[in-house]
């Protein structure tokens, strides 16, 4: 056994390329080529959030400057889109969740009539481009008068928080023992109370997780928000929009910086606790 | 657990009408929810895309049925074009995805060692970055005059011979392969990871190639993984806005950043429900396909 157990891995290394030294050499070559097209994108940002002046062809800023950063801290529209963004997004979340968490709970322990149409109409958000369903509800948004208001935003926003939020609860009911909820009620607690006291509390991993994701999509949720809630509202990935096509390229750096920063803080907290679940249930913000 | 609720049901039958109408009004508002604001529009959209405005001589407008629009974006020679740069940047982006992320999801399955772990941490990265941001990183970096090109000249190479790459197709492609990749190589290392070691090395006992495992073991065991993936990124690039709007060239457009336009700036509702319509026909296929398969998922 003692012999068998450093032969395993060898033999399962090697049946793409025979020779262990080119095999090593062709990943770290593909591993630089990657972090290469991956992260220097974002450090030229950075650099640029950073710069006093960079003339081309300098690789790097012949100057360094905080003053950007200032000029953007100080400047009331870019002050404005965060307090709008800090205030739509936990909103959508708190709202999804009030919608989405009852039904991922039907969904994975209650007999629900037509359970299968349901769960297919679920997925039809997902499967219709964005930018169609958008531009159809900022048809309708004209019509009713949600159009440039901040609930049409919103409600905008929810489509793809809720569609998400239900799946990922859904899951996280499933795979909580049916046996505990039944315990608690064969010993007398109300449905209610065994779904606060003993359900609720342990899905609260996926729901706190779901929650999080909802919040980061309604924060960095930009052409929605850009077709429906121009000109009056402007949050902050639509104010980008407008820095970046008006060439301001340090301003834009530095806003782009600022805009990434709470999803990569994201990032670095819940590397650990991410389940390729819940990144399959459809987090591609293409 | 299916067969728990059941049995116990058949004991109660009073606790599974309560189950059946609890069931309803816990549905009940995410369902209201997505027919007012997907539903409707949807269907709304369609119909939009049959109605026709006509202005009579005093100037009143009357409303008919008819396939006008659907006459204009096969007609108009600028509509038709960015219906075939929309499908080709879909099908290009999709193809350059999937070749990298299978890559690295083969790296990151039988890849050991320090660069295999690097990469695992690196993939990631692009999943936590919005468009916007992703789309002003890729114009820095790729622009004429950024920082490649600065690369390219400081390594001798003439002004003026880097090629143009945004405000181009490929900045379109590039950007969104950028945006794509990790979560194509969560759906494509997450169906590799139940491929068994044991099964590859019996292939390689009786004499498989590397080229055969890979052919006749890897690919096919991969495909239905690999499969939602690319649906799903197809719909998405397809469908997207932000990276052709702020990297594509003013013409042709992809069908996102036209419907904007006509929607916003011209105020064509018709002719933008119109694309919208085209755009849901163009990924029927991927979006049927990608339905199925999760609802294959979600019933078991």
């Amino acid at each position: 056994m003692a012999a068998q157990v450093p032969a395993l891995p060898a033999i399962r290394l090697t049946w793409w390329i025979d020779d262990a030294r080119i095999r090593r050499m062709l990943l770290r070559l593909f591993a630089a080529a990657l972090a290469v097209f991956i992260g220097i994108p974002l450090l030229t940002l950075v650099l640029w959030s950073f710069a006093g002046e960079w003339f081309w062809p300098n690789l790097i800023p012949t100057q360094w400057s905080l003053r950007w950063w200032q000029e953007v801290l100080e400047n009331p529209r870019v002050t404005n889109a965060m307090f709008l963004s800090f205030t739509i997004a936990p909103v959508v979340t708190l709202l999804t969740a009030l919608v989405a968490i009852p039904a991922g709970y039907a969904f994975a322990r209650l007999d629900v009539p037509f359970r299968r149409t349901l769960l297919l109409l679920f997925l039809i958000p997902n499967a219709f481009p964005r930018i169609g369903l958008y531009v159809s509800l900022a048809v309708l948004y004209y019509q009713i008068g949600l159009i440039d208001t901040y609930w049409g935003i919103v409600f905008l926003h929810m489509i793809g928080t809720m569609v998400y939020m239900t799946w990922i609860t859904t899951a996280t009911f499933r795979s909580i023992d049916p046996h505990l909820e039944e315990a608690a009620r064969d010993a007398g607690a109300s449905p209610l109370r065994a779904f606060f006291s003993v359900v609720l509390p342990l899905a609260m991993p996926g729901i706190i997780v779901a929650s999080l994701f909802s919040f980061l999509a309604s924060v960095d949720e930009a052409q929605g928000t850009l077709i429906v809630g121009t000109p009056h509202y402007i949050t902050m990935p639509v104010l980008l929009y407008t820095l970046i096509s008006s060439f301001q390229r340090p301003v834009a750096a530095v806003f782009s910086v600022l805009l990434a920063l709470p999803s990569l803080l994201l990032l670095i907290v819940a590397q650990r606790y991410l389940h390729s679940e819940y990144v399959a249930a459809g987090l591609g913000r293409v | 657990m299916a067969v728990v609720t059941s049995a116990r049901a058949v004991g109660r039958p009073r606790r599974r009408d309560r189950s059946r109408v609890a069931g309803v009004l816990l549905v009940l508002p995410s369902l209201l929810y997505l027919t007012v604001f997907v539903f409707i529009p949807v269907i709304k959209a369609f119909a939009t895309s049959f109605t026709v405005r006509d202005r009579d001589d005093a100037g009143n407008y009357t409303y008919r049925v008819g396939l006008d629009n659907y006459n204009q974006l096969i007609a108009s020679d600028t509509l038709r074009s960015n219906v075939i740069f929309t499908v080709f940047i879909a099908v290009a982006s999709v193809a350059i995805v999937f070749v990298i992320a299978y890559v690295i999801a083969l790296a990151l399955r039988f890849g050991r060692g320090p660069s295999a772990r690097f990469l695992g941490r690196i993939y990631i990265v692009p999943l936590f970055i919005p468009s916007v941001i992703a789309s002003y990183a890729m114009i820095t970096f790729l622009a004429n005059h950024g920082f490649v090109d600065g690369i390219l000249q400081a390594i001798g190479l003439p002004d003026g011979a880097f090629p143009k790459i945004v405000f181009d197709w490929k900045g379109i492609v590039i950007t969104q392969v950028w945006l794509s990749l990790p979560f194509m190589t969560v759906l494509l290392s997450s169906v590799l990871l139940e491929i068994s070691d044991s099964l590859i090395e019996s292939a390689r006992d009786v004499g498989a190639s590397s080229w055969q495992i890979f052919r006749h073991i890897v690919l096919p065991l991969s495909a239905p993984g690999a499969l939602i993936g690319v649906t799903f990124i197809f719909l998405g690039v397809i469908g997207g806005f932000t990276v052709p709007y702020l990297l594509g060239p003013n013409a042709p457009q992809m069908l996102g950043v036209s419907m904007v336009y006509y929607m916003t700036n011209y105020f064509e509702p018709y002719i933008a429900s119109t694309q919208a319509v085209a755009i849901f026909l163009l990924s029927l296929v991927a979006a049927v396909y990608y339905v199925r398969q999760q609802f294959k998922r979600e019933i078991r």
